[in-house]
């Protein structure tokens, strides 16, 4: 296993996935966000979680301008490097590509984010309801976008 | 005498109906498959956040967990002061991780406590409770309160500990090292124990890797992350210390992981101690004016594994978006590998091993028949089959 | 004083609600049987079903899930209960009030006798509580 020097990481990712990557911001030290095109995660997220050995941390829904970002969390453990893959999502048809397939580690906050937010997770192996059964009603989502 | 008089039960509520934390589908004897519902415990607390300033969050943060109390404010102490590039002045490195450190000695005697309990040693229950309460006196006279200490800032602590204080703490934490001795020897060397956990909830490395399991959970099959040394903060770079881990892979490699740590801990407490004593008193903190925009990732190792912060901010007074991801989280899903194909009275332990703290996620177990879905036991049931099998190998022994 | 009464006061039989909590008070709750205080030398026991209390001690705010399951159990429980509202959480919904799923501090959901404070309660305020309503 290589462990990536902080300082070509940026450039390694733009040689193999391009036109994929929007842009890539060093945060702080150690820290790393890489916004890429939604279509693209998983190639991307599997170069971190295979090729690069890094572990698979959490995702973040947020709500933004034009509609939901996804920032999906994963940790180099080898030095301590946190890299954040940014999607975003519209507003209008919030959906994307389950990670949960490629790495267990992500079943849950998929399920959690689609009650919080609405979004859906296309090819999720199970997306029922984790938290909200009981707290809020089946077409209710507490922390999506308000309308108007 | 009734088996209801001894102890309280179980985990820590021990005696709600119906929580079904886990659902565990059997099939005589064995677990064939798992089904989890939770919610019972969801506050909203990131909502929350989101309509306090930044200072008024380390009190919510605080109360995600009562056990691991200290761990979120330190997460999210490492992210504002990324956010805001403030060095933390070095004294209060060492105070944040003398915090940090005697917090993961209650913590992991609390874990011993109840593993013993599940298992049916309700004296190791009794007697790791009972040295866990030295450690909450130490609490008290530091911080004001046995939990929930209030002691983070942004830029360093709220309170120093005097110098003159130190001599003291350091004979108390001087009367814990036996009794630690103690309660090892009584764990590592009982062969009922050994029976009783060896080779029961195993979790391969791989496992470990797909569940992005983090902890003792981890570090028990012998995957050496932690917090502590892969992103170092606070006062840990400054002190020399060992990252704890074992091949065994079951529970026993668990409970070992566990209570070896509690000798790191002790030591670091310990250097930490002596080098506060050569710097100048009072100088724990250092003013930040502004949050700016932009994002933020802070983490810290919790006694149950990495706790991960992440802050969004648009340059006001209040977190836009502030996501909490305790170790808990990924660590339960694990029991869905650990737990299944083991026996019924195996399910408490292998549950308790991982150390779930509920407050991130939830409480009991209940077993259900595979084929007709319907409940045959709840939690205590499945605590008292516990029982009975380790009685049942003292006989043989 | 009735016999009943008096039998009352002497032998508490305690079940633990725990709503969506930190679990701090619950520890503290567990705390209180350990040998430094001891709660069982006034024979005050944790049960493991209503049926068999005689008070009921809810902690943690109460959440829209747990709110159903609360008055269940109160429904259930023979009377004459005591209701221990305990810790911040229990009294009023401490900071947890504000939250989405929270369903109103217990004393909206089922009558309460007795209110605990603290976050969590010390052991000691454990204690001088339970005395205080068995001398009520």
């Amino acid at each position: 296993m290589v462990s990536i020097n902080y300082d070509i990481l940026p450039d390694l990712l733009k040689l193999n996935f391009n036109s994929d990557i929007h842009r890539v911001i060093i945060q702080q030290r150690r820290r790393l966000v890489v916004h890429i095109r939604k279509e693209a995660l998983l190639e991307i997220a599997n170069y971190f979680l295979d090729e690069l050995s890094y572990r698979f941390i959490i995702a973040t829904g947020m709500v933004c301008d034009n509609g939901y970002e996804i920032v999906y969390h994963f940790s180099d453990d080898t030095n301590g490097y946190v890299v954040n893959l940014m999607t975003e999502l519209d507003e209008k048809k919030p959906e994307i590509e389950s990670l949960a397939n490629l790495i267990n580690a992500a079943n849950w906050i998929e399920r959690e984010i689609h009650e919080l937010f609405g979004i859906k997770f296309i090819n999720h192996p199970n997306l029922t309801k984790l938290i909200s059964e009981g707290n809020w009603k089946d077409d209710e989502f507490p922390y999506a976008r308000k309308k108007g | 005498m009734s088996t209801k008089t001894v102890i309280p039960i179980g985990p820590y509520h021990p005696l709600q109906e119906e929580p079904e934390l886990f659902k565990l589908y059997c099939e005589g004897e064995i677990v064939q498959d798992i089904e989890w519902e939770t919610g019972y415990n969801h506050r909203g607390i990131e909502k929350i956040n989101e309509s306090k300033t930044f200072d008024q969050v380390f009190f919510v943060v605080e109360r995600v967990c009562g056990i691991c109390s200290t761990s979120h404010p330190f997460a999210y102490a490492n992210a504002m002061e990324e956010l805001a590039k403030a060095e933390v002045p070095d004294r209060a490195k060492y105070i944040r991780s003398i915090i940090g450190e005697l917090e993961r000695l209650h913590s992991h005697l609390l874990w011993v406590g109840l593993a013993g309990h599940f298992l049916g040693y309700n004296t190791v229950f009794m007697w790791s409770w009972k040295y866990r309460e030295i450690i909450l006196d130490l609490f008290e006279k530091i911080t004001g309160n046995r939990n929930n200490y209030a002691m983070f800032r942004i830029g360093g602590v709220r309170r120093d500990i005097p110098n003159a204080q130190i001599p003291d703490i350091k004979n108390v934490l001087d009367t814990l090292k036996p009794k630690i001795d103690l309660l090892t020897g009584a764990v590592m060397d009982d062969p009922v124990i050994h029976a009783r956990t060896k080779k029961v909830g195993i979790l391969s490395k791989e496992d470990i890797i797909n569940y992005g399991a983090v902890g003792p959970t981890a570090r028990a099959s012998g995957i050496a992350i932690d917090v502590r040394k892969d992103d170092p903060y606070a006062a840990y770079p400054l002190v020399n210390w060992k990252v704890i881990t074992s091949e065994g892979c079951d529970v026993f490699a668990k409970a070992e992981v566990r209570l070896l740590e509690l000798y790191e801990s002790v030591s670091i407490i310990d250097q930490c101690l002596d080098k506060m004593m050569t710097l100048k008193e009072g100088d724990i903190f250092i003013p930040v004016k502004n949050i700016p925009e932009g994002m933020s990732f802070g983490r810290a190792e919790a006694p149950r594994g990495e706790v991960f912060h992440f802050i969004k901010s648009d340059g006001s007074n209040s977190p836009v978006r502030h996501k909490i991801r305790a170790p808990s989280y990924v660590n339960i899903a694990t029991f869905k590998k650990s737990c299944v194909g083991q026996t019924i009275a195996d399910a408490t332990i292998i549950l308790a091993a991982v150390d779930p703290c509920y407050c991130c996620t939830e409480r009991m177990a209940f077993a259900y028949d595979y084929f007709t879905r319907r409940k045959i036991m709840n939690g205590l049931d499945l605590i008292k089959i516990s029982h009975q099998k380790t009685n049942d190998l003292k006989m043989k022994m | 004083m009735g016999l009943g009464s008096y039998c009352f006061k002497k032998s508490l039989w305690v079940f633990h609600f725990g709503g969506a909590s930190c679990n701090n008070c619950d520890i503290e709750i567990l705390d209180c049987l350990t040998p430094r205080y001891d709660v069982e030398r006034f024979g005050i026991l944790l049960v493991g079903t209503i049926r068999h209390a005689d008070v009921l001690l809810v902690s943690g705010s109460i959440n829209k899930k747990d709110k159903e399951r609360l008055i269940e159990l109160y429904n259930q429980a023979p009377k004459p209960l005591l209701v221990v509202a305990f810790g911040a959480c229990g009294c009023t919904g401490g900071i947890f009030a504000e939250g989405i799923p929270f369903a109103g501090p217990v004393d909206k959901i089922i009558p309460v006798d007795a209110y605990i404070p603290g976050c969590p309660p010390k052991p000691e305020a454990i204690l001088a509580g339970i005395v205080k309503l068995t001398n009520k």
